[in-house]
């Protein structure tokens, strides 16, 4: 006990370690404080456009007399509610859509469109706890831990305290052991005061804290490591600043790189722009060329596919359709790529520590790929619950009416 | 005979503690003179305000009519300084050393010149051309001497030079010494190896907490003397070290 | 005297062999950055031209249509890849790449390629910029930090001085020095670079005069950073007494204003001035277009009538003649709407434009404390990847939308006179719909768009400078 407090002593006297602690603080009471704001911001402005989305549909439904009409003009808001842990590691949230704007027409010109987020942010990337955490903490600890030996060889004492310490390396490991704790509070704690207020459940944070734990303990054994070599703190700090930035930085982009190469995806655009052919084709086309493989899908309107008029709403949504369907093998492909690019990133994470821990956090957040791709999947069945809503009283020509209006599928969040 | 060398009630205090209380000295052509001491006694504080790294708190330090606070260049110029660790750059041989201080100092000889000076000073012609990282502490002394000659010093400063060399290698340096002196340097030597002083000086200067307490002919030294000025003057000092003032 | 200085500098680094094998690492990595940079580049200008194509030829032969109902399908704008996107991809892969001038509408652009991109960290994307602002600091420090403490602790500092070595050349010498080194590689970078572009200079409306300028203000700006780094470098290892912790301090700086502050700076930017969501920017524009279109019978709406009738024919109208004109008054109407709504839209755009001008602006305000801040920002702008060169892009895409909308309106408003929605343009009109011919915008304007960054990195490297020789007159301790 009394070598515990002779540390802390020790520690309090070290003027740079107490430096690199307190940015440490600093830089996760920011990265804490700042990742709750932008949660915040993102929830309010979810309220605002749920509020928003039902008031105007309670107007739209008076206004029109025809389904066709009312499908067209309806919009229905779907989003992906942040997780109160999403504070902590914003993920894709930036990149990737977390709402839309919904209505019964071709789906696939729809389910791609993104933000007007400010690309330089999304480039450089946010400020998260995440960040801070797994790429930040990593070099703050380098810089408390590099010297811990070699400082004691450049001032003579190391053979001295090495022969006097009962145990040989003793002396470090409770130095050590003593700053990693202390860096690991100092992120640990932030997270937590942070987090529970915020409602993130006590076992996502002590699942976030080992996480964080781990990684720093990673981290202090290639210290450690790198200080068996016994050399020069200068030497210590250069190799060590160099393992952050292999594993850090290069490990990371060479993964980056070979996913691309290994997993190829059918260029995004090639979806929308395909789609956008078919759709506009059908117009010059034969009411028949359009109707034929919409009868396929859907058999059970095959009796009502008669289209008198040069302009019908029941053709109009089925050519809708039809495009969502010729592009149907691009979109699948599309998306199984992306599934296994996740994996693929995902096993090969293990070759970098940090991106390990970052992608551990996101899953935690629920603001990696799997959830950017879980919420896709809830649009893509609230739009064909849509469909099968409208395709009956568009076929049939039923009156509109309060009583039908009101058994309109209704988004469901995702809120806890 | 001319002046090189001089201290006119130079003195310099590190906040309440004085390291060098109104030294008087002078240091002619042809003369070596040593400073003897303790550890704080005063010695290196002299060689460095005459080298101006220090400022003298009141006084003066004059090299050849120069004033050091005056003109710091000229009076640089005309100084040479060996330390008591000649330190050289590891990755450079010996020859390379003394070319980089000599052209830093101003100053530019050719090659021959320079290997010329490095045989003067008894260094062997392969060791020139080895990097100075395998030098033995004697060898790096006598680069630290052919570097004040390259630059034609006519003062020599010199701190503790010998401390650490072996009998034979400070034997040899002496030898170099007096033969610089002969040939019209000027050399003030700070030690605390009294035989060596004896031996080598033209005149001996005690100095103990800062302040020259006697200056002595080596023909005064008898044994009995030598006994006397060490019991006297030669243990530590209490006075704070000027080295760690200065840190 | 500075020439034995710089001599021996170099060849203390080149019988040091870290420095040489960090140099090594560092080439290797610029090696890295510029074959990914090249090889996604590349294959994205062979996509965008063959998409063009495409396009083109889908418009081309759409044969008899009705003049509006090719306006809905219309045509893509297709951004060309940037002259030098393979030094500095900038927001490339963050923004959208294609426009689709679609009638009615200014659509945003559509693509980015990140969506799909697999994602770590984003410390991950790769590029010669990327590498130089993040590893030239680390050449630098590793060079210098001991290029004073370690000769204080050596005692060949005092040495020199003794033997009459000015502290300002010794300064100056090491600073040519390892200044000198970190420039060579940056030099080799960009030279690269650029040469690699130049040879691949396509069809993408660049011109070769334009891409050196490019690459010289690229030197420039890199070349300033290295100023600052060696100064604060050199500042640092003069004012310690040891040269460890000369290096733990100068990585402590890295960490905090490379690593850490543009990032910090980006986040503080978002949520002072937070950019509009999709959702609200449409609600937005969707009502100020309401808002913004006349009652059928009013003055200003003849008034834009009369203008746009006035346009398709090329000669003034008579008081009364309006009325009595033998035009497809649907055409007519259709017109007048785009002419109506492009007020509307460019407003909306131009406000989110500047939105993300003033986000700019807190984050320049911010690289006060950090100037790799300002560097990203000019490395993005004479690369040509940066927002502005983005909305330029967005500006003539539109003014095109806005060209052939009108030119098929008034081929239905002229010659479709009371055939209502019924008239088809011959299959020979699609030609002389005008084809977009995008020219980027020369490097003058990313010199005047950026010239505030460039002020700062200026005073940045100025202040370094002045502090680093202040302190070095005054206060080489030995």
């Amino acid at each position: 006990m009394s070598g515990l407090i002779r540390e802390i002593r020790f520690l309090a006297s070290d003027r740079a370690a107490l430096l690199w602690l307190g940015i440490a603080l600093l830089v996760a009471c920011v990265s804490v404080i700042l990742g709750l704001r932008e949660i915040a911001a993102q929830r309010a402005v979810l309220n605002d456009l749920i509020e928003i989305d039902y008031a105007e549909r309670e107007v739209l439904d008076t206004l029109y007399q025809d389904w066709g009409d009312v499908a067209y003009y309806t919009f229905h808001l779907t989003w992906d509610s942040p997780s109160d842990f999403a504070f902590a590691a914003l993920g894709q949230r930036d990149t990737s859509p977390w709402k839309h704007q919904i209505r019964a027409l071709a789906l696939e010109g729809q389910i791609y469109e993104t933000d007007a987020e400010n690309p330089d942010f999304a480039l450089i990337g946010r400020f998260d706890f995440a960040f801070a955490a797994n790429l930040l903490a990593p070099l703050l600890l380098i810089l408390l831990l590099h010297d811990l030996r070699s400082a004691e060889r450049t001032a003579g004492r190391y053979e001295l305290l090495s022969a006097t310490a009962a145990s040989r390396g003793s002396p470090w490991f409770a130095r050590a052991a003593l700053r990693t704790g202390a860096l690991a509070l100092c992120l640990i704690g932030p997270l937590w005061a942070g987090g529970l207020p915020g409602g993130a459940g006590a076992s996502t944070l002590i699942l976030a804290s080992l996480v964080v734990i781990l990684h720093i303990a990673f981290w202090w054994s290639v210290c450690v490591l790198v200080d068996r070599y016994g050399w020069t703190s200068p030497v210590n700090l250069t190799a060590l600043v160099g393992a952050w930035l292999a594993l850090a930085v290069i490990v990371p982009a060479a993964i980056k790189i070979s996913v691309e190469a290994a997993v190829p995806l059918p260029d995004g655009g090639e979806i929308l722009l395909t789609q956008r052919e078919a759709v506009n084709d059908a117009w010059d086309l034969p009411k028949a060329a359009t109707m034929e493989p919409f009868i396929e899908r859907h058999p059970e309107w095959a009796d009502y596919t008669e289209v008198g008029q040069p302009f019908e709403w029941k053709w109009y949504y089925a050519f809708q359709q039809v495009g969502d369907q010729t592009v149907e093998p691009l979109s699948q492909a599309y998306h199984d790529g992306r599934i296994g690019r996740d994996r693929l990133v995902g096993s090969l994470a293990w070759l970098s520590p940090p991106a390990l821990a970052e992608r551990a956090m996101q899953a935690l957040a629920d603001t990696n790929v799997a959830a950017t791709l879980a919420y896709e999947q809830r649009v893509r069945a609230f739009h064909k619950a849509l469909r099968e809503y409208y395709y009956p009283r568009l076929f049939r020509g039923e009156p509109v009416s309060t009583a039908s209006l009101e058994q309109r599928p209704q988004f469901q969040g995702n809120e806890s | 005979m001319s002046e090189l060398l001089r201290a006119r009630d130079l003195t310099k205090s590190f906040r309440s503690n004085t390291a060098l209380n109104g030294l008087n000295l002078s240091v002619n052509e042809k003369e070596i003179v040593c400073l003897l001491g303790a550890n704080g006694a005063g010695k290196t504080t002299t060689i460095n305000l005459f080298l101006g790294f220090l400022e003298p708190t009141s006084g003066a330090a004059i090299v050849d009519g120069t004033e050091v606070t005056a003109d710091l260049k000229r009076a640089r110029s005309k100084l040479g300084y060996v330390p008591e660790q000649v330190s050289l750059y590891p990755a450079l041989t010996g020859l390379e050393n003394l070319d980089y201080f000599v052209r830093l100092g101003g100053g530019h000889r050719d090659e021959s010149h320079l290997r010329g000076l490095l045989d003067q000073v008894g260094l062997d012609q392969g060791a020139a051309d080895q990097k100075v990282g395998a030098y033995s502490k004697g060898m790096r002394q006598k680069i630290g001497l052919a570097i004040a000659l390259a630059k034609g010093a006519r003062a020599l400063l010199l701190d503790e030079p010998l401390s650490g060399l072996d009998p034979s290698a400070a034997n040899e340096f002496c030898r170099l010494l007096r033969q610089l002196a002969d040939n019209g340097a000027a050399v003030l030597m700070a030690t605390h190896d009294l035989f060596r002083a004896r031996e080598l000086a033209d005149r001996i200067g005690i100095m103990k907490s800062g302040t020259l307490v006697e200056e002595l002919s080596p023909e005064s030294l008898d044994q009995a003397a030598l006994e006397q000025v060490y019991l006297n003057h030669m243990h530590d000092d209490e006075t704070v070290d000027e080295t760690t003032e200065e840190a | 005297m500075i020439g034995a200085i710089i001599g021996k500098e170099l060849t203390e680094i080149r019988r040091d062999g870290r420095a040489l094998g960090l140099l090594g690492i560092v080439g290797l990595l610029l090696v890295l950055g510029l074959t990914t940079g090249l090889a996604t580049e590349n294959a994205r200008e062979r996509e965008v031209l063959q998409a063009q194509a495409d396009d083109s030829a889908v418009f081309l032969e759409q044969g008899e249509k009705n003049p509006h109902s090719a306006a809905h399908f219309s045509r893509m704008a297709h951004k060309p890849v940037a002259p030098l996107a393979s030094f500095d991809p900038g927001v490339s892969s963050f923004m959208g790449q294609v426009i689709w001038l679609e009638a009615h509408s200014r659509n945003p652009a559509m693509f980015r390629a990140a969506e799909d991109a697999p994602e770590l960290s984003r410390l991950e994307n790769f590029s010669i910029a990327g590498v130089l602002t993040l590893i030239l600091p680390l050449l630098v420090v590793l060079m210098g930090y001991g290029s004073i403490a370690g000769e204080r602790e050596r005692g060949t500092l005092r040495q020199l001085v003794g033997s009459g070595a000015s502290p300002i050349h010794l300064l100056l010498g090491k600073f040519i020095v390892i200044a000198g080194v970190a420039f060579a590689v940056l030099a080799a970078a960009v030279a690269i670079s650029t040469s690699f572009s130049l040879l691949s200079l396509s069809e993408s409306g660049f011109s070769g005069g334009d891409l050196v300028l490019r690459g010289l203000s690229l030197l420039f700006v890199y070349g300033l950073y290295i100023v600052c780094l060696t100064a604060v470098t050199l500042l640092v290892s003069m004012l310690v007494a040891e040269a460890r912790t000369a290096l733990l301090l100068l990585l402590g700086i890295w960490v905090v204003t490379v690593v850490g502050l543009p990032r910090l700076s980006a986040s503080i930017a978002e949520q002072v001035y937070p950019s509009p969501d999709s959702a609200t920017f449409w609600e937005d524009t969707r009502a100020s277009l309401q808002a913004n279109r006349p009652p059928s019978e009013s003055e200003d709406y003849v008034a834009v009538e009369r203008e746009v009738v006035e346009r398709a024919l090329g000669r003034e109208l008579r008081v009364d003649e309006l009325d009595d004109l033998e035009i497809n008054r649907g055409a007519l109407r259709l017109e007048v709407s785009e002419v109506i709504d492009q007020e509307a839209y460019n407003a909306a755009y131009a406000e989110l434009f500047a939105n993300y001008e003033k986000q700019k602006n807190l984050r320049r305000m911010l690289s006060v404390l950090s100037p790799t801040i300002a560097l990203q920002h000019l490395s993005r702008a004479y690369s040509g990847t940066d927002i502005g060169a983005h909305e330029h892009f967005s500006l003539e895409a539109e003014r095109q939308r806005n060209d052939i909308v009108r030119a098929m309106n008034e081929d239905m408003m002229l010659n479709g006179a009371g055939e209502s929605f019924g008239y088809l343009s011959p299959p020979e009109f699609w030609e002389t719909v005008p084809e977009f011919d995008y020219r980027p915008p020369s490097v003058a304007t990313a010199w005047s768009e950026s010239a505030r960054d460039l002020t700062i990195l200026l005073f940045w490297g100025l202040a370094a400078m002045a502090a680093m020789f202040w302190f070095g007159a005054d206060r080489t301790r030995v």
